[in-house]
Parts: C-alpha cells; sequence; structure tokens
C-alpha cells in the first residue's frame, strides 16, 4: 500500500490534488462551526477580496501553532483524507472503481466533520445528539472531537488500503 | 449489471446526506438580541429567580462601556475552550481594541458546568458591584487555567471546582472586599440581572461556549485573533 502511494504522489497532479483537498477537507472541519459567518464575510461583506481569501486561511492557524491532541488528529484526519481523493481519482480515471472504498470514504468525511468543536462545550454539530443522551458531561466528551477524527482516520485507511491494491497493478505497468 | 452506476449512486446519496447534514446540523446565525424573552432552552445550573434589586443596568463590561463596537461573549468559567480563549485570542483582542477604547466585550453568563459554574458566573455580578468585574474575570479564568485546564485536567470542569469558599478567595485576591462578596454571593440581589442575562443565550440561538457575536454575525468557538479582527474592523468602519 505504501509502494503504491508513494508511486502516486511522486506524479506532480496527484501530489498536488492530495495536498489540496487534504488543504479543503481541514478547512470544512475548522469552519464546521461557523459556516454562516464564513459565508456572510466572503459573499455579502464589504471586506476586499484579498482580506476575503485570507480570512478563510484565518482558522489554520491554530492548528500550526496550538499542538493539542485534537488539532493533530484533525491534521492527520486531512492528510489521509487527501491522499485517499488522489488515490480515489486516479481509480477512477482508469474506469475502475470499488463501492466499498467510496462507501468508506464518504462515512469517513462524514464522522471527519462532526469532529469539529468541542462536544463538551456544546460547541459541536454532534451537541444535539449528546445532550439527548445526556453525553454531554460525559468525561470523553471533551475529547470526542479527536476521537472522531481518529475514527476517521481509520476509515480512511481501510479506503486507502482497497483504492491501493486497484491501483497498484495500473501503477507498476506505468513508468 | 456492473458496479459503476452503484459507484456512482453511492457517491451521490453520501454527497446529498453528507451536504444536508452539514446544512441542517450547522447553527443558523440569529439576530443579536438585546431582548430579554427566552425562546425555549432552559439554562444549565440557573439559580432561582426570586425578586430581588434590578441593577440599572445589569450588564457586565470589559472596557469603555461607550466603546464604538460590542463584542458580547457568552462564556463559563468552567469551560476550557473559553479558558483557551482568553488565554490567546481574547489578549490580543483586548491589546489592540478594548484598552485603545475601539471595543468593549459585554459577558453574559452560560452556565454549564454544574451548579458551582452558576455560582462563579453569579459572582461576577457581585464584582461589579464593587466595581471590579474585569479583575474578577481574569481571576476566576487565571484560576482554572493554572490549576486544571493548563495541564490538561479536563475532568475538572465536571467537578465542583468553584465552591463558594474557593470563590471567595479568587475574589480576595482579585482586590474585592471579603465580606461584601461573601455576602452577595449568597444573596438574591442580582439574580434577576443574571437570569435576563443567561436567557438571552436563547433569543440569540447559542448552544455552547465560548459564543461570541459581534454586529449580527456569530462565532462559535475559540477561534483565531484575525477573525475577530476582521468582524471589529467591519463595525468599526460602519
Amino acid at each position: 500500500m505504501l509502494k503504491t502511494v508513494g508511486k502516486l504522489l511522486r506524479k506532480p497532479q496527484y501530489l498536488a490534488l492530495a495536498a489540496g483537498s487534504a488543504f479543503l477537507m481541514l478547512g470544512l472541519v475548522l469552519w464546521s462551526l461557523n459556516i454562516d459567518l464564513l459565508t456572510y464575510v466572503l459573499f455579502q461583506s464589504q471586506v476586499d477580496f484579498g482580506q476575503k481569501l485570507r480570512f478563510f486561511t484565518y482558522v489554520y492557524e491554530a492548528i500550526f501553532t496550538d499542538f493539542t491532541l485534537q488539532n493533530i488528529a484533525f491534521l492527520l484526519f486531512s492528510i489521509l483524507f487527501g491522499i485517499n481523493m488522489a488515490l480515489f481519482v486516479y481509480v477512477l480515471r482508469r474506469r475502475k472503481s470499488d463501492a466499498k472504498a467510496v462507501a468508506t470514504s464518504g462515512s469517513a468525511a462524514t464522522i471527519g466533520m462532526l469532529s469539529g468543536g468541542c462536544a463538551a462545550c456544546g460547541t459541536s454539530l454532534l451537541t444535539p445528539l449528546l445532550a439527548s443522551v445526556g453525553g454531554v458531561s460525559a468525561g470523553f466528551a471533551e475529547q470526542l472531537g479527536a476521537i472522531l477524527s481518529l475514527l476517521g482516520s481509520l476509515l480512511v485507511v481501510y479506503a486507502i488500503f482497497t483504492l491501493a491494491e486497484i491501483a497498484s497493478f495500473s501503477l507498476a505497468q506505468e513508468k | 449489471m456492473t458496479k459503476k452506476p452503484m459507484v456512482i449512486i453511492g457517491t451521490v446519496t453520501l454527497v446529498i446526506l453528507f451536504v444536508g447534514w452539514f446544512f441542517i446540523a450547522a447553527d443558523k446565525t440569529a439576530a443579536p438580541s438585546n431582548s430579554t424573552t427566552a425562546d425555549s432552552a432552559t439554562p444549565v445550573a440557573t439559580p432561582e429567580s426570586q425578586t430581588g434589586q434590578t441593577p440599572t443596568d445589569g450588564k457586565l463590561y470589559i472596557g469603555n462601556r461607550d466603546a464604538k463596537v460590542t463584542i458580547v461573549e457568552y462564556a463559563d468559567y468552567k469551560c476550557p475552550k473559553c479558558g483557551d480563549f482568553h488565554q490567546k485570542a481574547g489578549k490580543e483582542i483586548r491589546a489592540k481594541y478594548v484598552e485603545t477604547g475601539q471595543a468593549k466585550i459585554e459577558f453574559r453568563p452560560f452556565p454549564l458546568f454544574g451548579e458551582d459554574a452558576g455560582l462563579a458566573l453569579y459572582g461576577s455580578y457581585c464584582a461589579n458591584e464593587q466595581g471590579k468585574f474585569t479583575q474578577y474575570h481574569d481571576s476566576v479564568f487565571g484560576y482554572m487555567w493554572e490549576k486544571y485546564f493548563k495541564s490538561g485536567n479536563f475532568a475538572a470542569e465536571n467537578e465542583s471546582t468553584l465552591t463558594a469558599t474557593v470563590l471567595s478567595g479568587i475574589a480576595v485576591s482579585a482586590g474585592l472586599e471579603k465580606n461584601a462578596f461573601d455576602t452577595c454571593l449568597v444573596g438574591n440581589s442580582h439574580k434577576t440581572a443574571y437570569n435576563q442575562a443567561v436567557q438571552l443565550a436563547a433569543s440569540d440561538s447559542v448552544t455552547g461556549t465560548p459564543t461570541f457575536i459581534i454586529g449580527s454575525e456569530k462565532v462559535v468557538g475559540p477561534q483565531p485573533f484575525n477573525i475577530f479582527k476582521v468582524l471589529v474592523d467591519l463595525e468599526l468602519s460602519r
């Protein structure tokens, strides 16, 4: 699997796709609780265009300065998701596919999206669900974001494994 | 039957579910509320509402009350993410905007983590009575950060950490007069103002802490300083 991924990422277009997908997924996770704010600033406010572009990137600041378990988990999940997207596109372009890998990737993305925020503090997409089962006060609630990101990462690894198996034959034949 | 249609259908279904969940679950921005009408949510650990004296203002401010921009903050002293905000972006906001008189922070209690959280938040009004709300606010957040959250002890949020005795000690260290604070803490003189502030959270569709409202926009969670900067600058330019 690692050899296949390595071969694929040596192709500049797939490396760019992986990096771009990782960047976007991380942004989505971090912006998940403030989508209305992002929409307002990008599409309605009087802020100039350059500032609007920078505004989207501000949310990344904490990830690269504050190395908490949750932030590391977000980063890991996003990088794996990027690799998964690159493999997925490669496999799709060769008109091959695997329903399991697609379903797993989609599930992983959904779980990853839910990992943003702080479940214990009520600032999480999962808060309504947790509150209904009295889970907000559970000891693990504080780290639920990290747990979900890691779970999403495991699912993505499975999807990568599945797609890499499909891609390995084609990649082996290419120079 | 080939797998291709299944893959396409599966992918499209997942994307639709994903996007649908995203937009259904995301908090919608509420217009900032200055009303005292509660919609539905019952706050956790609210002291019993009893008839008492109503302060003329009843609001808790950090900074100049006449500052142009108001940053409304819903917080709980026992919330680790609130503490995180005050250690990082909060300090930058105060240095750049509050201390220069351009903005003020209107602190509103949102008790989440038990009865003692409500007590600590109520103590804010007792500190305000002595003109030392900012000192009390900084001391309580500082206490929780240094003693628990800095070392990753998040279990503290579910324990009874801010007892009346602890709060009394914190108040004294913040320069408050002990007897007056202790008497106020167990009294009812600020219950109306406290309950009114808590109920504003429902009007503003606040579900967790920290949540901020700047102008008509809501910011959820301890976001980096630059995000607040854009919003405050927008408000200053109006």
